[in-house]
């Protein structure tokens, strides 16, 4: 990586005042999209737009990447809508989404701007819930805690968001004791996971076991400009190297 | 819109400034001085101000300080019956002293969408709000969890920006400890506190279901809009009615 320039002008400083004040209102727009279920206008309106960067955008989770906007739109609009549908007729709703509910508020924002100005990488965290309704009339509502890690790129003079990691900690159903949660998630029957589907890229990312020390999507360091090793798409991944995965440890590492 | 490095450091304290004055409307909740906020926070130069909640709003400033007062009291109401119900401990204290015993409220605000107009005359902001409060009820103390939306208007008094419209809008009002997505229980009428039944808020100006709050029969509700770039306050939409 180049050597970090920190020799700007006023005018330029304020330029980047302002790019992680809009980079930082992107993400808080998301959040609001994502509460009204408003996934396709989110990789519209949100989303790298210059064919270029759709087709090296990503969308990772603990189990993997989708890659390219094709493959992304199939999984986060195609077959969530597909699953709202069976779920509208096997509850007899009027409509879909009744009695769901999306809430993945982002905090502790950290931004760092490149040195170039042209792209930048975040991380927030996410104390979230989601409900969904069931066929026997109550809800399955549910704790998500997850960290979300993206790389953002400037088109034109907007930010948009190219690769996103959400990397969940904990998914624990509402009003249970947190030590009545089994230590290995059951992920044959985690809600996530099974809308995660098969990605792109099938690969373990992220492992709730040991969260204490799986440090992927790791955090955004300074940097002058963008480069695959820093990515938060599939070509920036890093194993953890950690003495529990050597030993064998981790019962889902893959 | 193209504006000088003066007018850009200019409008970064302005939307500083705004996002200030809601950390401290969220304080002021958290330290139960309800009756400071409308002095403290509001636009008083203009009688169009706004305060909806849920099911209805008020409008002009006699109805808005009229809510804030009739929390104020309710906290003093809660600190009397607190005081009767722990001679032991309270019993010996002034009302003045005892003021705020029992309500914590917290309503933390997150993920701002704040847009300046171009004129600097107004602002707009939309916050979420991952709270809960602890509340003295008819049934003794209960936690609840409040998750739901800030949205506000902004005006510049002097060189102040003061809340001209707010939205606060809950999608959730749940028991702690008890899954919102199940019939909740509640708990039991204690006769020490049973006054507490009998306390009404003031009536809105309109009742009116304006944002619905979360049941299993909900269809998903639009949240307050996000503000979006503008150029002054007619020329775009209004958090009021």
């Amino acid at each position: 990586m180049d050597k970090i320039s920190r020799n700007y002008s006023d005018e330029e400083l304020i330029t980047r005042v302002w790019d992680v004040e809009n980079i930082k209102k992107l993400v808080h727009k998301r959040v609001y999209y994502l509460a009204e279920d408003r996934r396709a206008d989110e990789l519209k309106e949100l989303w790298v737009s210059d064919p270029k960067h759709q087709k090296t955008a990503s969308f990772g989770r603990n189990w993997g990447y989708y890659t390219g906007m094709d493959e992304i739109k199939a999984y986060y609009v195609d077959n969530h809508n597909t699953r709202l549908l069976e779920q509208k007729e096997l509850n007899a709703a009027d409509d879909l989404n009744v009695g769901n509910m999306y809430a993945h508020p982002a905090s502790t924002g950290l931004v760092e701007l490149a040195g170039d100005g042209k792209s930048a990488k975040g991380m927030w965290y996410c104390i979230a819930q989601e409900t969904t309704a069931l066929a026997d009339g109550t809800a399955d509502a549910r704790w998500i805690l997850e960290k979300v890690a993206v790389d953002f790129l400037k088109e034109d003079d907007d930010w948009k968001i190219w690769h996103i990691v959400i990397a969940m900690d904990l998914n624990c159903e509402a009003g249970e004791a947190y030590e009545k949660q089994s230590v290995y998630v059951d992920w044959d029957n985690d809600p996530v996971k099974c809308e995660f589907g098969v990605p792109t890229i099938e690969k373990l990312l992220h492992d709730p076991t040991f969260n204490w020390w799986d440090n992927y999507p790791f955090m955004p360091e300074p940097y002058a400009s963008f480069c695959d090793e820093i990515s938060y798409g599939p070509e920036g991944f890093v194993i953890t190297a950690d003495k529990v995965f050597a030993a064998g440890e981790g019962r889902n590492y893959k | 819109m193209k504006y000088t490095t003066k007018e850009l450091v200019c409008r970064w304290e302005d939307q500083r400034d705004i996002k200030n004055l809601m950390g401290k409307y969220s304080n002021c909740i958290i330290l139960n001085r309800e009756h400071q906020i409308m002095p403290m926070f509001w636009a008083q130069r203009d009688e169009n101000v706004c305060l909806a909640l849920n099911d209805g709003y008020y409008k002009g400033n006699a109805a808005v300080e009229a809510y804030y007062s009739a929390a104020y009291e309710r906290n003093k109401l809660v600190a009397s019956l607190l005081k009767k119900r722990f001679p032991g401990e309270l019993g010996d204290m002034s009302d003045e002293e005892v003021y705020g015993i029992g309500p914590f409220k917290v309503k933390p605000m997150a993920c701002p969408v704040i847009e300046i107009a171009e004129d600097g005359k107004t602002a707009k902001g939309l916050w979420y709000c991952q709270g809960a409060y602890s509340e003295v009820e008819a049934s003794g103390p209960v936690a609840h969890w409040t998750w739901g939306y800030f949205a506000v208007d902004f005006v510049r008094e002097e060189d102040d920006w003061k809340i001209l419209h707010m939205m606060h809008f809950n999608d959730v009002d749940a028991i702690t400890g008890q899954s919102w997505g199940k019939p909740q229980a509640a708990y039991p009428d204690l006769p020490e506190f049973i006054e507490l039944k009998n306390f009404e808020y003031p009536a809105y100006t309109k009742t009116e279901e304006l944002y619905p709050i979360y049941t299993l029969r909900r269809s998903l509700p639009k949240t307050p809009g996000i503000p979006e770039p503008y150029r002054t306050f007619s020329e775009t939409f209004s958090y009021g009615f």
